[in-house]
């Protein structure tokens, strides 16, 4: 009898096993209703015990009594908390090299060195960051086109939120390069731009008037002037272009200033050449002595990850210290943190330098700003990401505990509604959490091979998957049990 | 002239060319007794200072709610909630959390921006002071102290196999008063830091050599630190036999054979569980017990460190090694939660900040591991009732009793939360730390 019933066991574990693949689990993203026990939507209040309705990507309606229509699939989040995804404002992450040896490159992108497989981009998601805006490192004059980004996706253009985010410049003068020699090379490539509009001008206006079989009889300068209407884009090549653009004000421009006597240099140049307004400036340390200069420019700041600028008197020896988000918070500049990977806790995580700020007397909703509203304003997605609220898109991240509480880990995250991230099938994580899974199973592994010697592919392929297998269930606390060297 | 290669690698492996020239001019290596340097009384003897704060942290999982600490003479009188408070006394209020002053037990403090501290003469200098390479007036002792570090043990250098010894400081007060143990354990180390060799790591003069060079595997390494333990047993013998005639004296071996003997504390930095294992194997060759430094796999060892009852001062904490940890190829395997693993397997251990600073500071560290899943007692015990026990000055430091120094910090909020600070540091009754104040201002500091 016993026996019988545990074949039928076994048969009904192999139907299951075999039956095609249970959809009935699967999630069905298009419409979703998110309940959660705390919903800090950054643009208002915090809602406690609130439902977020999504769908088609979007944010339908946040609110704490919602009613769900019957065709949503409903995720009961629990204690959880939930939170806006976190954007990184500034970063080279994802780029294979950062720099172009280069001076002036406005018709790179980007969008052509990321690459999507990069682990980096994985860490964002288990880190909460949502949105990324890449682009190139500091060693430029006139750098290339950056890019906001999704940490998913297989390829460029699926990760792409937008393409053209705008030109990063460097103030700061470039490696082998003094800051005359690099505001020489800024003068020279506005002035050749200025002269390849006004040839171009002037034979689209010769062209034009040619076709009229008139003649031309007027000066080159009116001509110019004349001729400069006719001129489309396509007619441009991409350096010309993304300058053209700049000047224009229809390109963004991300202005690294690395010292503080740059940003006077920043703002000239970028008033000259009319595109101030569209300004970002992204400031090394130093540069919180001219925040009263930026402050007059009107421009909002991306600020360095370690915040801290330290200045030894050289007179007595005497070594202060400047906490430099305080100094732009009591000026009321909007102010972006940012993170770095060469850091190796703490700075890497966007909420962490969001819990500096209040550690260092920033009201809190300020630097929750910081790491959401704020950025997403100066990447021009002001509209779409930041807050959790009707119309935004579904991006947003469940917690299971306040985001500014170092005990927190992310324990789902959602883009444009589809979820892509769940901490309890992130083996790296269980990896780093219990030091077990795979540091034991290679050991083993290079044993094995040692003293069998199988062969390659099979042997290895197969082991994975017992790794596969194995690693969700990897809670239990394996150290003590096994022992690879005996 | 195979042999004669041979014997050339190996008194270039010992130094022994090089400490000749030493061992007149080193006298210092027989002492083998920790020598606990004076600490300055506060100047008014009768000066008290009474601590309140709404929480307090004991250091040995106990809180007081709503108590006062009573300080005299910097040291820690009474401790409660309810007790009188003495009259004439300063107060010192606090809407904050009040814990003992953090101790790093494995620090550079002082030493890692001079880069001299590692001694390249040659690969056996346990009769050196790291002492002697400290910059006591390093600005990085006052960036400690606004983190609330009050203790640290400033870790010989990683590059000689059997290295100098260490130190322990407190981070403020008299400069002169500082020192709490002149001469602490003796560090080994094993793995890659004894092998790499920067522009700095070589002979003072001449063409550096394979016969002149220091050890380039972990078996070069381990041959070093067995040579020179049997160098100790073999010239404690000659000394027992035949005096000082039969042997010269040799501070280097003197100190060694005072770590057999169990006199001189030992501790080794080993980061790979292969180094760790290592290191357990050769101190059982010599019947040494040991403190195990950095630690990174010690995760992938607990079973062999709780047999063996080796407490380990771990740290730092990383996902990513940076600088000479990443160079070193030994920090690829890093688990964020050693510390808890080790813990609940019921090894002792202490964390450290080591090398990093800023964001790294011993406070962030024991944030980290908590966040790892240490639990917050134990990370609290972790920064300071441990390393005081392992720096054996557990009857001074770690605990907020009455009759230890009053060092200790008010944080802002929950200690070591990404939220807090430390508001305020006191090192023996002195307040050597307030936000908002620069160093230089604070009585605490003129001395």
């Amino acid at each position: 009898m016993m026996r019988f019933a545990r074949l039928a066991l076994f048969a009904l574990m192999w139907a299951v096993l075999l039956s095609p693949e249970p959809r009935a689990q699967e999630p069905r993203t298009d419409k979703l209703a998110l309940k959660a026990a705390r919903i800090i939507t950054v643009a208002g209040e915090d809602i406690s015990n609130g439902v977020i309705l999504v769908e088609n990507g979007k944010i339908k309606d946040v609110g704490k009594d919602l009613k769900i229509p019957y065709d949503f699939w409903v995720i009961d989040a629990g204690e959880a908390v939930v939170f806006p995804g976190m954007i990184e404002s500034h970063t080279a992450r994802g780029l294979d090299r950062s720099n172009e040896s280069l001076p002036v490159l406005p018709f790179l992108d980007v969008g052509d060195a990321i690459d999507p497989s990069n682990l980096t981009f994985e860490e964002a998601l288990r880190d909460g960051i949502t949105t990324l805006l890449v682009a190139q490192g500091n060693d430029t004059v006139i750098g290339g086109m950056s890019r906001v980004i999704k940490p998913i996706g297989r390829t460029v253009p699926e990760m792409t939120l937008k393409a053209q985010a705008g030109l990063k410049l460097s103030i700061s003068p470039k490696r082998g390069y003094d800051r005359m020699t690099q505001m020489a090379a800024f003068r020279e490539t506005f002035r050749e731009l200025d002269e390849y509009l006004g040839k171009l001008a002037e034979s689209k206006y010769e062209e034009s008037v040619k076709e009229k079989d008139e003649k031309v009889d007027i000066p080159p300068d009116q001509a110019r002037e004349k001729g400069m209407a006719l001129i489309k884009e396509e007619d441009l090549d991409f350096k010309h272009l993304n300058l053209k653009r700049l000047k224009d004000g229809r390109l963004p421009a991300f202005l690294y200033c690395g010292r503080a006597m740059d940003v006077a240099l920043g703002i000239k140049l970028a008033e000259e050449h009319g595109f101030l307004k569209r300004s970002v400036f992204v400031l090394g340390n130093e540069c919180h002595k001219a925040a009263d200069l930026i402050k007059k420019a009107g421009r909002p700041v991306i600020l360095s990850y370690n915040m801290l600028y330290t200045e030894e008197d050289p007179l007595t020896g005497e070594e202060t210290e400047v906490f430099v988000p305080s100094v732009f918070f009591e000026k009321g500049i909007p102010f972006a943190v940012t993170t770095s990977l060469s850091s190796t806790m703490g700075e890497r995580y966007p909420w962490y330098q969001a819990a500096r700020l209040v550690r260092n007397g920033i009201p809190r909703q300020t630097a929750l700003e910081s790491i959401t509203m704020t950025p997403a304003s100066m990447l021009g997605m002001g509209h779409r990401l930041g807050a959790i609220l009707p119309g935004y898109d579904a991006t947003f991240l469940v917690l299971t505990g306040d985001i500014l509480d170092s005990r927190t880990w992310v324990d789902k995250v959602f883009i444009e509604g589809e979820l892509v991230y769940e901490r309890e099938k992130d083996h790296r994580l269980q990896e780093l959490l219990l030091g077990s899974g795979e540091a034991e199973e290679e050991a083993d592994g290079e044993e094995k091979q040692e003293e069998e010697k199988p062969g390659d592919g099979e042997k290895k392929e197969g082991e994975q998957e017992k790794g596969k297998d194995k690693a969700p269930e990897a809670p239990k606390d394996k150290s003590g049990v096994e022992n690879p060297g005996k | 002239m195979q042999k004669m290669i041979f014997m050339n690698c190996r008194t270039g492996f010992r130094g022994a060319k090089y400490r000749t020239g030493w061992r007149g001019a080193v006298l210092l290596g027989a002492v083998l007794l920790f020598a606990s340097g004076p600490i300055a009384a506060s100047e008014d003897k009768d000066d008290l200072i009474v601590v309140k704060a709404p929480l307090i942290h004991k250091g040995d999982g106990q809180v007081v709610k709503d108590g006062i600490i009573v300080i005299k003479d910097g040291k820690i009188r009474a401790i409660g909630n309810g007790l009188p408070i003495p009259v004439g006394a300063r107060e010192i209020k606090s809407e904050g959390v009040v814990t003992p002053g953090l101790i790093d037990a494995a620090s550079t403090a002082g030493v890692i921006n001079t880069y001299s501290w590692t001694e390249h003469s040659s690969e056996v200098v346990p009769q050196m002071r790291t002492l002697d390479a400290v910059d006591r007036r390093s600005r990085v002792f006052e960036r400690l102290v606004r983190k609330g570090v009050t203790t640290v043990y400033v870790t010989p250098g990683s590059g000689s196999v059997i290295g100098s010894r260490g130190t322990v400081l407190k981070t403020a007060g008299p400069v002169s008063g500082r020192i709490l143990v002149t001469e602490g354990s003796v560090k080994a180390t094993l793995g890659r830091d004894t092998q790499m060799r920067g522009s700095y790591n070589r002979r003072p003069s001449g063409e550096v050599t394979f016969l002149t060079r220091r050890p380039t595997t972990r078996m070069g390494s381990t041959w070093v630190f067995r040579d020179a333990f049997y160098s100790a047993l073999r010239y404690q013998e000659a000394r027992g036999k035949g005096g000082g005639q039969a042997s010269p004296h040799d501070p280097a071996m003197e100190t060694l054979v005072a770590v057999i003997a169990g006199k001189v504390p030992f501790r080794i930095q080993a980061r790979q569980y292969n180094d760790i294992w290592a290191a357990i194997r050769l101190c059982n060759e010599f019947g040494i017990d040991f403190v195990l430094e950095e630690a990174t796999e010690a995760y992938r060892c607990i079973p062999e460190l709780k047999e063996r009852n080796v407490p380990v001062v771990y740290g730092p904490i990383f996902t990513h090694a940076r600088g000479f940890r990443s160079s070193s190829g030994e920090a690829r395997r890093p688990c964020i939660n050693t510390a808890g693993l080790l813990r609940k397997a019921g090894v002792t251990v202490a964390l450290t900040a080591g090398d990093q600073a800023g964001e790294g500071a011993l406070p962030h560290q024991a944030g980290y591991a908590i966040r790892g899943g240490l639990p917050f007692d134990d990370a609290l015990k972790a920064v300071t009732s441990v390393p005081a026990g392992i720096l054996g000055l557990e009857k001074r430091l770690g605990l907020l009793k009455p009759g230890m120094d009053a060092d200790l910090v008010i944080w802002s909020g929950t200690p070591f939360a990404a939220t807090t600070q430390a508001v305020t540091v006191l090192i023996n009754g002195e307040v050597v730390h307030l936000l908002g104040f620069h160093a230089s201002e604070l009585e605490g500091n003129k001395k």
